[in-house]
């Protein structure tokens, strides 16, 4: 990425992540909290860009909801599960040190949805396992900071 | 290249003024100059502290070279100053911080960036550059508006980013021009690998 002192004349290639971090900065303060953490997963440089500036959320309350579509699950970092994705992006949500929440919560309301096929639930409910899994995991330790 | 060559590109014929305005002269990389009202120039708070700095007069202005800036083409130049002289006259605005952050593209602004996104990309570094914050927002919050609901896959062609293994055989190309036995060491590694050896060295 070119820097806030790089000049123009540098030979960068016109894009999103060789633009000054001013800018990107500027683009960052006009997209809501999805999609930052979509652009996120578009390349590891424009991913260590945005972890540079952190940029602000200005959430107060949060609401994780295990939803699949192929939007939340693509990635530049593939061979991660989905829990793994999810878990990554709720980790650095909730790692940014601007985002002061009132309310985090965990929608597991689907969990009981009847209305789901029997094959699609059994598949659901393992990949909710395994998410409660790396979720339980991730609170404890934020619980026990001297453990890490 | 002397004055009555160059390819004298009047931004806004139209808004030249009856009374006596002066109008400085710049020139791009590429060698196209373009006539600025001074009203227009303090759009740009870099341009504006240059021309105060050299302080010249209505006659410097038509006797001097244009005044060169080396880092930004012609085809961007001439939206910059297009867009300085529809917004010449109106307050600076200053950034009050708040997220999502508000801004209104006007429909002139709207059309002057109904551009191909890699000049839009080259009008965004301009602005910067010359320190223009209001067409600094209005760019960002097209290319913001432009992430709207797209999958990282699309992002990546909207924002004409490479993906890593595109980012990763770029460098390693560009690694081979600057050193070609890299090549030659990477692939006795590799089939090292594959024969089971620990150890390269």
């Amino acid at each position: 990425m070119c820097t806030e002192n790089e000049e123009i004349s540098d030979p960068c290639q016109p894009n999103l992540q060789n633009m000054p971090i001013v800018a990107i900065k500027e683009v960052l303060k006009n997209l809501d909290c999805r999609s930052i953490f979509r652009l996120r997963k578009v390349n590891r440089v424009l991913r260590y860009s945005i972890v540079d500036i952190r940029p602000d959320l200005h959430l107060n309350s949060v609401r994780f909801q295990l939803l699949f579509t192929k939007i939340s699950t693509e990635s530049c970092i593939e061979p991660l599960s989905y829990a793994q994705i999810s878990m990554e992006d709720a980790k650095n949500l909730l790692k940014n040190p601007k985002l002061i929440l009132n309310t985090l919560i965990l929608d597991l309301r689907f969990l009981v949805d009847i209305s789901i096929e029997k094959k699609r639930h059994r598949k659901e409910k393992r990949r909710t396992r395994e998410f409660l899994r790396v979720f339980e995991d991730f609170i404890g330790k934020q619980r026990k900071p001297s453990e890490n | 290249m002397s004055v009555e060559n160059a390819p004298v590109v009047d931004v806004d014929e139209a808004a030249i003024p009856v009374e006596k305005k002066m109008y400085y002269r710049f020139e791009s990389n590429d060698k196209k100059e373009f006539r600025v009202s001074e009203l227009a120039i303090q759009q740009s708070e870099t341009l504006n502290r240059l021309v105060e700095a050299m302080g010249y007069t209505s006659e410097d202005v038509e006797n001097k070279p244009a005044i060169a800036i080396e880092n930004i083409d012609g085809k961007t130049l001439k939206l910059v100053f297009q867009w300085c002289e529809h917004h010449k006259g109106e307050a600076i605005p200053v950034d009050d911080g708040s997220v999502p952050k508000i801004v209104e593209i006007p429909e002139f602004d709207a059309k002057l960036m109904d551009i191909d996104n890699g000049l839009l990309f080259k009008l965004i570094w301009a602005a910067d550059y010359l320190n223009i914050v209001q067409l600094l927002n209005v760019s960002c919050k097209k290319v913001a508006n432009m992430a709207q609901g797209k999958t990282p896959a699309q992002l990546r062609r909207v924002y004409l980013l490479p993906s890593d293994e595109e980012d990763e055989a770029a460098k390693r190309a560009a690694q081979e021009a600057q050193d070609p036995r890299a090549r030659e060491v990477e692939e006795e590694f590799e089939e090292r690998k594959r024969q089971g050896g620990n150890s390269f060295f």
